[in-house]
């Protein structure tokens, strides 16, 4: 598949990530947090509301420190492993700190109405919180009022700390991309890896992006559009330029012809067009330009071709051993991929026999080469981790300069 | 000198920093994070500069505490389990050194007529401010 057309794809599916993250995967999250692992969720509350705090106190935003107090006793009133004691308490709380912030009040009001259903356990309580609720819900906001709120709301910029978990969250979600558009074209299952990955990235990720809406992180709308944006364009570079313009240079000279110099390209991969399980033909097409014959063995199946981009053989033909003249390649074949219709990528291991011996895959040659494929595999590998990393950086910037100008 | 503030707060954890500038010339905090245990760290109150009191406390973060303890929950009485705590501190214990309300609640001296408690200062935390706390609690130490 053309390297382009694989970035807009993962391109595409980092928006899509994004996208789910934000509309099921916190929520998603949040559920299993407020469930069944509520401790650990109350342990994340407190740190998170104690980060928020030193933050805004470092920054002389007392309104956002203690507003973020606020917030973490509301939101404490909804988790299930929180005794009715302490919710009494923490809505005493919050009514004498509302009375010193009336342009939270709706705020406060919005977050309150999403714990009242969780108040079943003692109805006394919950007619209690309604009642604070409409009583939130009466008092009237002007506009000094929203002005003083988004003041308190604007993320805090003379904390490098704050920029640097965005970096860090950012680094992550980059790299997690990276390493599901890898393994998605490597690997057999691909479901399972985009799954098992997506997961990762709840896991690891999803902590640092304003999970409870404590504005530790704050990317929203632009925001999130631009990440996504800077994360594909990483991608598709990344991809695109790792993938094409990275060659490998084998040298042959302690082979039979050592004049031959065989360049590939773009080793690891090859397509395989029109490809059909039980179908008669196959064809095969090589990114770049072979300059000899190259045997090629996909599982039980031989075949082989010269300085052609494109060669069509008839499967489970054998080739008669006077023909191969100097080099084969093991392919690691793999069954064709769902994920892109009739196409599958194939990655190749080269590796070399003298003349017409049959490969022994036990081999010394055998282990070298795919060692040194692995090396050039790190290689590229961390090439493509530079992209992403610079990726990161344009985020971060973008993320000061965006930010700067809203302050 | 003992520099050394006993801080009754079960908020502590997430507001510690409140008190880093404090604690930077050289005081010591000795947390109690619910009124029980405030009432067995104040039992040595000679140990302590100065005590700082929430108002809003859990009585008691053990299964059990004592019955005077226990009486501060009586929302009859008290309408914080702090303001117990402090009419404790300051009529009962008789303590000698400040006690300081530091409370979201506004104004309690007022609105629970606390005037003739004694009650050396109360300080508002609703944006309160590490410096501002410092400039406040220097009054009553010294720094």
């Amino acid at each position: 598949m053309n390297a382009y057309l694989l970035g807009i794809l993962f391109g595409l599916a980092c928006f899509g990530v994004f996208y789910i993250l934000d509309r099921i995967g916190r929520p998603l999250l949040r559920g299993l947090l407020n469930g069944p692992l509520n401790g650990f969720y109350l342990d994340y509350l407190r740190s998170s509301t104690k980060y928020e705090f030193d933050l805004a106190s470092a920054a002389n935003n007392s309104d956002r420190a203690w507003s973020s107090l606020v917030f973490e006793k509301v939101y404490q009133i909804g988790v299930l492993g929180v005794s009715y004691s302490r919710r009494e308490r923490n809505l005493e709380y919050i009514k004498a700190e509302a009375l010193s912030r009336p342009h939270f009040s709706r705020k406060i009001a919005d977050e309150l109405i999403k714990v009242l259903p969780k108040q079943y356990g003692n109805l006394d309580f919950q007619k209690k919180l309604a009642c604070y609720i409409c009583e939130l819900l009466s008092l009237k906001t002007d506009s000094s009022m929203k002005d003083k709120k988004n003041k308190a709301l604007r993320p805090i910029h003379s904390v490098a700390l704050d920029r640097l978990t965005t970096a860090i969250s950012a680094w992550i979600a980059g790299a997690l991309y990276l390493l599901l558009s890898l393994y998605v074209l490597d690997r057999y299952q691909p479901v399972l890896v985009v799954v098992s990955s997506f997961l990762l990235f709840i896991l690891m990720v999803i902590p640092l992006f304003n999970l409870v809406g404590t504005w530790v992180v704050k990317i929203t709308g632009a925001g999130t559009i631009a990440t996504s944006i800077i994360i594909f364009l990483g991608v598709f570079a990344t991809i695109a330029h790792g993938r094409t313009q990275l060659p490998l240079e084998v040298n042959l000279d302690q082979y039979q012809n050592p004049e031959t110099v065989l360049t590939i390209r773009s080793p690891e991969w090859l397509t395989m067009n029109n490809t059909e399980c039980n179908g008669k033909k196959i064809s095969v097409s090589v990114v770049g330009k072979l300059t000899a014959l190259v045997r090629f063995r996909v599982n039980d199946h031989r075949f082989y071709f010269t300085n052609k981009d494109c060669v069509e053989i008839i499967p489970q033909i054998e080739i008669n051993q006077s023909e191969i003249q100097a080099y084969e390649f093991y392919i690691a074949s793999r069954d064709s991929s769902p994920f892109f219709s009739q196409t599958a990528s194939i990655k190749i291991v080269p590796f070399f026999v003298l003349n017409s011996e049959e490969v022994d895959f036990n081999s010394d040659d055998f282990v070298t080469m795919k060692l040194e494929n692995w090396f050039w595999n790190l290689v590229s590998n961390l090439y493509i981790a530079g992209g992403s990393f610079g990726c990161t950086i344009l985020l971060y910037l973008l993320n000061y300069f965006v930010n700067k100008k809203r302050l | 000198m003992k520099n050394k503030i006993l801080w009754i707060d079960d908020d502590y954890y997430t507001i510690q920093g409140l008190f880093r500038p404090i604690e930077e010339v050289g005081y010591k905090l000795d947390i109690a994070l619910s009124a029980f245990d405030g009432y067995k760290k104040a039992q040595k109150w000679q140990d302590y500069d100065l005590i700082v009191v929430d108002l809003i406390l859990p009585i008691s973060q053990e299964e059990s505490a004592p019955e005077i303890v226990l009486n501060w929950n009586n929302q009859e009485r008290y309408a914080y389990v702090g303001v117990g705590l402090v009419e404790w501190l300051l009529k009962d214990l008789k303590v000698n050194c400040p006690v300081v309300i530091l409370s979201v609640v506004p104004d309690p001296i007022s609105t629970f007529k606390l005037d003739d408690w004694g009650i050396t200062n109360c300080i508002r935390k609703s944006g309160l401010l590490p410096t501002t706390l410092k400039d406040e609690l220097s009054k009553h130490l010294n720094i």
